[in-house]
């Protein structure tokens, strides 16, 4: 059934289209995501500057998005991930010196951090969809719901590469096949094709990845 | 300056005189004359190189073996009867060497200091032990200075390696003078010579580094002091300790030999002396199926030379060649990988007069040397620093002729006004080097490189990581294996080695991590190399292992220019 349902997706969807330009891939993991609702990509420095309206897909440079203020947060973040914000809090990883991670949410107004996930799953790159948080752990993908406390557990099977895309509650994901790399959403959509297709990102109908260095967007409501 | 470096610094002096105790029991007899001092200290280094060799094939190469050596080396003023470097030479000397202290006495920030000679003495360190081979490529070459390196990072100051080098640099620009003064006749002969040493970019640079090519001036200088003074014990010495410091004095020592006019046997005789004192370093290279001059002879199955060196440098035509010395001087820039340095323009005098140095006695040994040595040099890379060994012969011989022209006291000033005046044309790029090294000294921003200090932070201290197209190495602490090696040989080879599952054969070499360089071979710099040939040594390794590292192994951190991997636990590969 949703073999079925798949197929007949694909064959009304348009195939990906690259976005020319001069962006790259950004050396952080947690990039490209949404912010103000325009996807943040890299310049060849690796500077997250360039930003893409999904609509238009125009394509502007302007200042690096403002990032989460580590100061205040205990145990302090990891070198080189990415603490996330919504409305109801900030999720963060925190790492030891033996290469150990814990995964910590800490509530909006609430000076107690509270470890969600920690040891041998390694928990790292956690993302929001605004209200959930969803992070890789143990190579597959957990989600939190802070309103009502519901965790869950996606069997994704992503590894530790990348983060998952987590847009309305849809979560997008790299899976390694024999070959290659390839995406897929937790809503039945899939993307398989020649060649390695990483980072990715969901806006509604629409999913962003890259692929031999370019920014593809493929875009089924066309 | 804090009371550690302080106690560096004087462990380091320490170490010096030691050394050359060390030489002087052993090597010295009591009656070698001026420069005594400066044969006592090769000795000291020969000595401490071979009892090196011996503690790293035992696995004894530990801080307290160190300081038993260093301690047992004190006995050598038991039959020292040596006169310290004359003041009139060590003086302007140490003024010259002064503003590399700068430099020595910060953290190591050079490529070669990071990837070699800070390097290579860390992870012997590490493993108490020798190591080589084709995960250790650097390690096979032979150690001399590298063991006394070794010893020297035990300290857990890694200034201490360039402070000690600048020792090194100072003994060297005091031989100059005074060899200026004892074989060619005037102090203002080796004077205008150290301040055209001096006054080079390539060599006041290289003063405040941890090298390896100062000392090997030295000892060849050495050489060609004991040629000159027909003593072949202690250019036997000297000779195999340039040799067994870097290849490159292969080339001034074979014109000192050919300078020295010695009877046939003897040559033989001095030659074979030489040999025998670098061949454990080959012995141990062949005990380990390797070339005895691994890695300098390249790599085998697959086949790759150490070394395109048609790549540097400016041209290799009959006409490129004749207009060499010009560029040499003129169009070198310390900022381009073109001739990699900039000497004072009085060297292109001093290379244009060799033809005349040949006539007078006096002057042809040091103009066969300088001639060999140059010949030598160019038929490399072209770089200047590998004509460093060659530098303080062809200073000396030029400025013997510039003396005996100038003759009296007014044309010595007019000299003296055209070296000081021309010499910041020689030293372009120093005053950039020297101030970003005083501001990261007097910065409080730490500049290490975020994924160095994510490794040190946060991979597991018992873990082994695999520098692929990385130089950062001694700032690393962990065991490694691979790094790199001209261009990134040890890595493009390991890769094509094991096209099929590269991550397996990591693992199996030991490697729990990848540390990748996000590198970027640029096609115009190999133009002698057919397009097919570049794909295959160099393109396809590096999307080959960027592939299975993918598919393979877990990314734990990256930045623009680095990527940090840790590899399987069962080494399987996709």
């Amino acid at each position: 059934m949703l073999f079925a349902a798949l197929v007949a997706l694909q064959a009304f969807a348009g195939p990906p289209v690259p976005i020319h330009g001069d962006f790259h891939p950004c050396p952080n993991a947690a990039l490209p995501r949404l912010v103000d609702a325009r996807l943040v990509v890299c310049t060849s420095a690796g500077e997250p500057t360039v930003r893409i309206d999904p609509k238009t897909r125009v394509i502007s440079v302007e200042s690096a998005p403002t990032a989460v203020d580590p100061a205040g947060l205990i145990p302090s973040p990891m070198l080189g991930t990415t603490p996330i914000a919504n409305d109801h809090g900030i999720a963060w990883v925190s790492g030891e010196h033996k290469g150990t991670r814990e995964l910590w949410w800490q509530r909006a107004g609430s000076s107690l951090p509270i470890a969600l996930d920690a040891g041998a799953a390694e928990p790292n790159h956690p993302v929001s969809d605004g209200r959930r948080i969803a992070w890789v752990s143990a190579g597959r993908i957990k989600t939190y719901d802070p309103v009502n406390g519901r965790k869950t557990t996606v069997d994704a099977a992503t590894g530790f590469h990348t983060p998952p895309a987590f847009h309305d509650g849809t979560l997008c994901w790299e899976t390694r096949t024999d070959t290659d790399v390839d995406i897929v959403c937790s809503d039945g959509v899939t993307l398989t094709r020649a060649g390695h297709q990483t980072r990715p990102v969901r806006i509604g109908t629409q999913l962003y990845f890259f692929e031999n260095g370019l920014l593809w967007v493929w875009d089924w409501s066309s | 300056m804090g009371l550690g470096l302080v106690l560096v610094i004087g462990m380091i002096i320490a170490l010096s005189a030691a050394l050359a105790m060390m030489g002087a029991g052993c090597w010295i007899s009591r009656d070698e004359g001026a420069t005594a001092w400066a044969h006592a200290l090769i000795g000291g280094l020969l000595v401490w190189g071979l009892v090196g060799l011996a503690l790293g094939l035992m696995g004894q190469l530990t801080p307290t073996a160190f300081l038993i050596v260093a301690g047992m080396s004190l006995f050598g003023w038991s039959r020292a009867r040596i006169d310290p470097p004359p003041w009139v030479a060590l003086i302007p000397a140490l003024l010259l060497a002064a503003p590399a202290l700068i430099d020595a006495t910060g953290s190591l920030t050079g490529v070669d200091e990071l990837y070699l000679h800070g390097g290579l003495s860390q992870q012997l360190a590490i493993h108490e032990g020798l190591l080589g081979g084709v995960l250790h490529p650097n390690g096979s070459r032979p150690l001399t200075l590298q063991l006394v390196y070794t010893g020297l990072w035990s300290t857990g100051h890694p200034s201490s390696l360039s402070s000690f080098h600048w020792i090194l640099a100072v003994a060297l620009l005091t031989l100059v003078i005074q060899l200026g003064r004892l074989h060619l006749g005037a102090l203002s002969v080796g004077l205008i010579a150290a301040a055209v040493l001096g006054g080079s970019t390539t060599v006041q640079e290289s003063i405040g580094q941890a090298a390896s090519d100062l000392p090997t001036a030295f000892a060849v200088l050495a050489a060609m002091d004991a040629s000159l003074r027909r003593n072949i014990r202690l250019g036997i010495a000297s000779a195999a300790v340039a040799l067994s410091i870097k290849y490159t004095a292969a080339a001034p020592l074979v014109g000192i030999a050919l300078a020295a006019r010695l009877p046939l046997p003897t040559i033989a005789t001095t030659a074979m002396g030489a040999v025998l004192l670098i061949s454990p370093w080959w012995l141990r290279n062949a005990l380990e199926s390797l070339h005895p001059l691994f890695p300098f002879t390249g790599w085998p199955d697959p086949s790759m030379a150490f070394q395109s060196i048609e790549k540097w440098g400016a041209g290799r035509t009959v006409a490129d060649f004749a207009r060499l010395p010009y560029r040499a001087v003129f169009e070198a820039d310390p900022q381009t990988y073109r001739f990699h340095g900039r000497l004072h323009p009085f060297m292109l005098a001093c290379v244009l007069m060799l033809p005349v140095a040949c006539r007078p006695t006096k002057w042809r040994p040091w103009a066969i040397a300088g001639i060999t040595g140059s010949i030598g040099w160019a038929m490399g890379p072209h770089w200047l620093r590998y004509l460093i060994p060659t530098l303080p012969i062809l200073a000396l011989s030029g400025s013997a002729i510039v003396v005996w022209v100038a003759r009296n006291r007014l044309g010595l000033g007019m000299v003296w006004c055209g070296l000081i005046g021309l010499a910041p044309m020689g030293l372009i790029g120093t005053d950039r080097h020297l101030s970003r090294e005083l501001k990261a000294r007097t910065s409080s921003t730490d500049h290490t490189p975020t994924v160095v200090e994510f490794c040190n932070r946060h991979v597991p201290e018992d873990a082994t990581i695999a520098l692929l197209f990385a130089w950062e190495g001694a700032a690393i602490q962990r065991r490694q294996i691979l790094g790199s090696v001209e261009d990134h040989i040890p890595s493009r080879h390991f890769i094509l080695s094991h096209p099929t599952d590269p991550l397996g054969a990591l693992r199996r070499a030991g490697a729990t991590h990848v540390l990748i360089g996000n590198v970027d071979f640029r096609r115009q710099l190999y133009p002698t190399i057919p397009e097919a040939d570049f794909d295959a040594e160099y393109r396809t390794p590096v999307s080959a292992i960027n592939h299975h590292l993918l598919m393979g192994a877990d990314l734990l951190f990256s930045t623009a220019t680095h990527r940090l991997y840790r590899l399987p636990a069962d080494g399987l590969d996709t």
